[in-house]
């Protein structure tokens, strides 16, 4: 008797028992990207998720709009879910937020920035990998925008996959939740690509120096790419030059910074070296013909150099002098290679980092010239 | 007790080793950051020798009295301190087990179970324990040795999803920190080896004797090099200021890290399910010496009738404290008085009464 109850029981336990607070995928809304933007009246922002729409994928979509977005007005991410939880007919789960889009008015006040990053990682459950961008025209336009373009039809998903930078570009450098809270942790800057909608298409380019948790500028395209070879995050990238008239174009396929302590006394001096290797993407044959020697070749190289030397030299000093940002992380190098010195000069750190020497030094190698001579 | 249980010494390394693996793993880094810096592998070397020299310590105490346990040794030992040394290992052990408890609890209960109450984990994971618990050691160790490997592979697999983004410059300055930080950080890791001192309950029963010390140092070594390679992994992953305020860094770790192709996302999950043994084999000794110390003390035949009284004990124990800031700071300090006297205190005053003993008798 007593083994047919425990038998019984047993059953019971494996057989009654199932998954009672399941919730299926498609009762659940996984917003892929949100913005906001700032409201100033009651709540302080507007917050506009966008998510994709389940039954509009796959072979037979039964509903033709791709994506949604709405938007509320609440005082942080959280609060918004809550309110909107009146409004959309399942709940929102943070787990896969892909990009978080911030504003102009945002990035300007010196809380707002922490407050929403330190919310995302406090969370349990939201991604810290979600990727941070500027909308310069406010999140919202952004993520209402409609695509021309056929292939990118959904705009949340197509700023994902721009800042995934698949393609290497080097005019905005992509940057994660945890590398921003790295990066200022490291250096007290940080730099967010910027967004905006133009002529029907997203475009990312440029960045947002953030210092102390706002804005301090905005860098151009290359002005970007200047800092981003510097903090070798760049994968492969074009350089033209004009030589004896005509524009050689190298194809840069590999670059490696090196900084490095000159001297010490009281006016520091730090050279960046950058070694750049590529090949020849085009050049015409002008005055000079082909390329034949090893002399012809070096004479291409220092041409490029001196182009790249002086461009890479002016985005340093604006971030130095102009923004007085520390995104080439110096501070973080000379606390690593030169602790003692990095003591010393620790606490006056933002006074000394602006009048400090910062010495670009440009070794251009061009391994091959392409298939024609 | 009519048959001694009898162990291997490659069971007394697992035992060790997955006794000493435990709650403290998840948060390791960043107890040792707040403390030392970036320079946390150093003091994890430092306490893993001390830990050595400790274990060294219990064994030398068995070796003095070849076939006893821990309990004919103190008794003749420590004479009249004997009941006071038995109650204060007994409130160690439950309150080991209660804190374990509860910290496994609070973990599942934020990333894996949102909606069961919290006292139902943890009683549902005391009564698991408590199967294994009403059995002798030989089966513990069994069981530490059965989990050993998935330690093994635990860590492996934190290394190898974050190797491709490391950046060890992070490292660097090494040795940048003054001494007294130093000390002070060797006291916080010492936290991370505690449950070296179930090998009281497991020397005695060793089978081939002469390879208790190489095992034991061996299972000590694996352990520090499993810190180490975390605590350096962490490092590498993120700034000195962001560890200091994430509570969990490994699962941080973990969950950061996007490899290519991206379908291997937001593994904390697994991690977590693998922590949940490496857990189980945390607890299980510990509940077993506070059932076992009871036994000694009330004089009965058999642990296993306390096994099930400390039942509703290590639960109560267990939800006792309010907040993680009660349990954390307040508990974990009462804790680590009971440890160091544990530890330290009993077994050094068990061996230098013993010396004195066969001195005296000579």
């Amino acid at each position: 008797m007593r083994k047919i109850l425990l038998v019984f029981i047993i059953l019971i336990s494996i057989l009654l028992t199932a998954c009672w607070d399941m919730v299926e995928i498609n009762n659940r809304i996984y917003p892929y990207s949100v913005g906001f933007d700032m409201d100033g009246k009651e709540e302080k922002y507007n917050i506009t998720y966008s998510y994709p729409n389940i039954n509009a994928l796959g072979k037979n979509p039964t509903s033709q709009e791709k994506a949604f977005v709405v938007s509320t007005k609440a005082d942080n991410l959280f609060h918004a879910m809550h309110h909107l939880s009146t409004r959309i007919s399942y709940p929102l789960d943070l787990k896969h937020l892909k990009v978080i889009i911030l504003t102009e008015e945002v990035i300007k006040d010196d809380k707002l920035v922490k407050e929403i990053v330190d919310g995302v990682i406090r969370d349990f459950i939201a991604n810290k990998n979600a990727q941070l961008l500027v909308a310069t025209d406010g999140a919202e336009k952004l993520l209402q925008g409609t695509l021309k373009a056929k292939e990118q039809e959904i705009v949340g998903g197509t700023i994902y996959n721009l800042l995934l930078n698949n393609q290497g570009s080097s005019f905005f450098t992509p940057i994660t939740m945890g590398n921003f809270v790295e990066d200022i942790d490291m250096s007290g800057s940080a730099i967010i690509p910027l967004g905006y909608f133009m002529d029907d298409a997203i475009h990312i380019e440029g960045g947002a120096v953030i210092k102390e948790n706002k804005l301090a500028g905005y860098l151009t395209p290359k002005e970007n790419r200047a800092i981003a070879y510097l903090n070798n995050k760049v994968k492969s990238d074009g350089v033209n030059v004009d030589y004896d008239g005509t524009k050689l174009s190298l194809m840069i396929s590999e670059s490696k910074t090196k900084k490095k302590l000159i001297s010490r006394d009281e006016n520091i001096k730090i050279q960046l070296n950058l070694q750049m290797e590529g090949h020849i993407h085009s050049f015409i044959h002008g005055p000079g013909g082909h390329i034949h020697t090893l002399e012809d070749n070096q004479k291409l190289e220092r041409a490029a150099e001196k182009v790249a030397e002086k461009e890479l030299q002016a985005a340093v000093d604006k971030v130095q002098k102009d923004l007085k940002s520390d995104v080439l992380f110096i501070g973080s190098y000379l606390d690593k290679f030169h602790h003692k010195l990095w003591k010393d000069i620790e606490k006056d750190w933002d006074e000394i980092y602006p009048e400090i020497d910062i010495d670009v030094k440009v070794d251009v190698k061009i391994r091959r010239r392409g298939l024609i001579k | 007790m009519s048959k001694k249980p009898k162990i291997s010494h490659l069971h007394l390394r697992g035992l060790l080793v997955s006794n000493m693996i435990g709650v403290g793993i998840l948060s390791l880094p960043n107890s040792l950051a707040d403390v030392v810096g970036n320079n946390g592998w150093l003091v994890l070397l430092i306490a893993g020798f001390l830990f050595i020299g400790l274990f060294l310590i219990y064994n030398q105490i068995f070796n003095l009295y070849p076939g006893k346990d821990i309990f004919e040794i103190s008794r003749e030992t420590l004479g009249f301190f004997y009941y006071p040394g038995l109650v204060i290992m007994f409130l160690y052990f439950t309150l080991f087990a209660a804190i374990i408890a509860r910290n496994l609890g609070e973990l599942i209960k934020i990333f894996l179970l949102q909606t069961t109450p919290i006292s139902i984990i943890i009683l549902v994971f005391i009564m698991a324990t408590a199967y294994l618990t009403s059995h002798e050691i030989d089966c513990i160790a069994r069981a530490g040795y059965f989990i050993y490997p998935i330690i093994i592979i635990f860590t492996i697999m934190i290394v190898l999803i974050s190797l491709p983004k490391a950046d060890y410059t992070h490292l660097l300055p090494v040795l940048k920190t003054d001494l007294k930080s130093v000390v002070k950080g060797v006291g916080t890791s010492s936290f991370s080896y505690f449950g070296v001192e179930i090998a009281f309950f497991a020397i005695p029963y060793v089978e081939d004797r002469e390879k208790i010390v190489k095992s034991g140092v061996l299972g000590i070594i694996t352990v520090t090099l499993i810190y180490i390679v975390l605590v350096i992994m962490t490092l590498a992953h993120f700034s000195l200021e962001q560890i200091k305020s994430i509570v969990y860094p490994i699962l941080l770790l973990v969950r950061q890290l996007d490899l290519p192709g991206f379908f291997l996302e937001n593994l904390d999950g697994m991690i977590l399910s693998l922590w949940v043994l490496v857990v189980f084999a945390t607890i299980a000794p510990n509940y077993y010496a506070a059932a076992i110390i009871m036994s000694k003390v009330l004089k009965t035949k058999h642990h296993k009738y306390f096994v099930l009284g400390l039942v509703p004990v290590l639960l109560i124990i267990s939800l006792l404290p309010e907040n993680f800031i009660v349990l954390f700071d307040i508990v974990q300090k009462y804790h680590n008085i009971l440890a160091v006297l544990t530890l330290l205190v009993i077994p050094v005053a068990i061996l230098i009464s013993a010396y004195f003993r066969k001195k005296v008798q000579k």
